[in-house]
């Protein structure tokens, strides 16, 4: 049961990678995304793992976790958006989708909180006040191990933190070319 | 009865998506092609400039980036770090293992204001250093030093070493994204003596190997790959295949012709890439949709 959210949310992931890539779907690029961005259900877990923990719910972990998995599902489908909109245009024109990856990124992130707060509410009967404290903390978990993976050694020089400064300049841009 | 539809549902939408994978994956065959040998030189299709998944915000894992590098008919890469070389050696070593391309030890050292790209290294360099000392660092462990992506913001950077730089990056994907970026990437490198260098800087996004530098090697060694970019033996195509580099090498790829013609890939998906593609994001629609959360349950 545990895995059965968790596979599914590799497998976009992996299928995702391959799609954007190649244009393609394969075994190979396929295969090699989902282990490539392994580090993010495995974050997701490991966050969940610590409110699990502090709660300790009557539900069993594997079957909680998979149910709290499905608080992914804006994301999933935002990550389909960015699959269809990958294959559509053309590989040299796939630096446009960045600003609008950025902006939209926001929308799965605010609604995955919701969902997960009415989760941890369920889970336990906690108040909305906790469920939101708990939710935090494993986003305060999930989050810093899933950067600092996948930015690795860059994240511990200034460069990080001219990232937002480039971030911000990337939607400035986009903004200045569409009004 | 519910749950059962559910569960057909699934079965067929997961169905949908391994034909996908199937059909997918029996089109996804490497190039096949000739070497190339011009001038008494080997013509090497290369991208310098590239990101594993393995902590440098690539999408593929090194071993999956030379995988790809065949099926993007290169001849070689550098893997590229951020601060770090230990993806490009596990590439290294996996390349070697299945006679794939050659494989470089890079790093990225993306500094303010300016990021180098240190190709045919042998250890990581540090980022703390300054930018003359970096280069210097880069020439002394035997490689060469690649301005990355030098737009308008970095020039400030590189003011101090323009003469010392062994590439610069003239064909970038930045410059299908940004209005004026090809210009300013040209007139740095008009500023310098350095190499043409085209890199697609892949992070999972384009291709790699969208831009790519053909180098005159005498072998397709990582030496002599790095002593072709030392001597300037290099030819670029940028928009719309405007060629950048040593002048008498554009004009002996262009009286041949297939070096143009490898510059630009053919990405247009065949009718069962199509069909791939319609079969594999129905699939995974239905496995979303088919994937509540827990209140719906």
């Amino acid at each position: 049961m545990l895995a059965r959210r968790p596979l599914l949310l590799a497998l976009l992931l992996g299928c995702g990678i391959s799609f954007i890539a190649s244009g393609r779907l394969t075994l190979r690029l396929a295969a090699d995304g989902a282990l490539s961005f392994a580090f993010l259900p495995l974050s997701e877990l490991a966050g969940f793992a610590v409110v699990y923990g502090l709660r300790r719910p009557a539900t069993a972990f594997a079957d909680a976790a998979d149910r709290f998995f499905a608080g992914n599902t804006p994301w999933l489908w935002w990550l389909l958006a960015v699959i269809i909109a990958a294959i559509v245009l053309p590989p040299h024109r796939h630096g446009e989708l960045g600003a609008p990856l950025l902006i939209t990124f926001l929308i799965p992130t605010v609604l995955s909180v919701f969902i997960d707060v009415r989760f941890f509410r369920d889970l336990v009967g906690e108040s909305r006040g906790r469920a939101r404290i708990d939710v935090a903390l494993q986003r305060l978990v999930s989050w810093p191990a899933a950067f600092a993976y996948f930015l690795g050694m860059a994240s511990s020089s200034r460069t990080f933190f001219y990232l937002f400064v480039e971030i911000g300049d990337e939607i400035a841009a986009w903004l200045t070319k569409w009004t | 009865m519910a749950d059962e539809v559910d569960v057909m549902a699934m079965r067929f939408a997961g169905a949908l998506l391994a034909a996908s994978v199937i059909i997918g994956t029996a089109v996804d065959r490497a190039p096949v092609r000739e070497p190339i040998v011009l001038g008494g030189y080997r013509v090497i299709a290369a991208d310098f400039h590239t990101h594993s998944s393995t902590w440098s915000d690539g999408a593929l894992t090194p071993w999956g980036l030379v995988l790809e590098a065949q099926h993007q008919g290169l001849d070689a890469i550098a893997v590229t770090g951020h601060r770090q070389t230990q993806d490009a050696r596990w590439a290294r070593w996996f390349s070697e293992l299945i006679g794939g391309p050659t494989v470089l030890i890079g790093e990225e050292i993306p500094e303010i204001p300016h990021h180098v790209v240190a190709i045919g290294i042998t250890e990581t360099i540090a980022s703390s250093l300054d930018i003359a000392a970096q280069i210097a660092e880069i020439h002394r462990q035997g490689g060469v030093a690649i301005a990355a992506h030098p737009g308008e913001m970095f020039w400030t950077g590189f003011a101090p070493v323009m003469d010392r730089l062994d590439g610069t990056e003239i064909c970038h994907p930045a410059i299908y994204q940004y209005v004026g970026a090809e210009e300013m990437l040209e007139q740095f490198a008009s500023r310098t003596r350095a190499a043409a260098i085209g890199s697609s800087d892949f992070h999972g996004l384009g291709r790699l190997g969208l831009c790519r530098t053909f180098v005159f090697a005498r072998d397709t060694s990582a030496e002599a790959i790095v002593e072709a970019i030392r001597a300037r033996r290099t030819v670029v195509y940028g928009r719309e295949g405007k060629a950048y580099g040593d002048a008498e090498l554009i004009k002996l790829a262009e009286a041949d012709g297939r070096v143009p013609k490898a510059a630009r890939p053919d990405y247009s998906p065949s009718a069962w890439d199509r069909l791939s593609q319609l079969l594999g994001v129905a699939g995974l629609i239905g496995l979303i949709a088919g994937s509540r959360w827990p209140a719906a349950r």
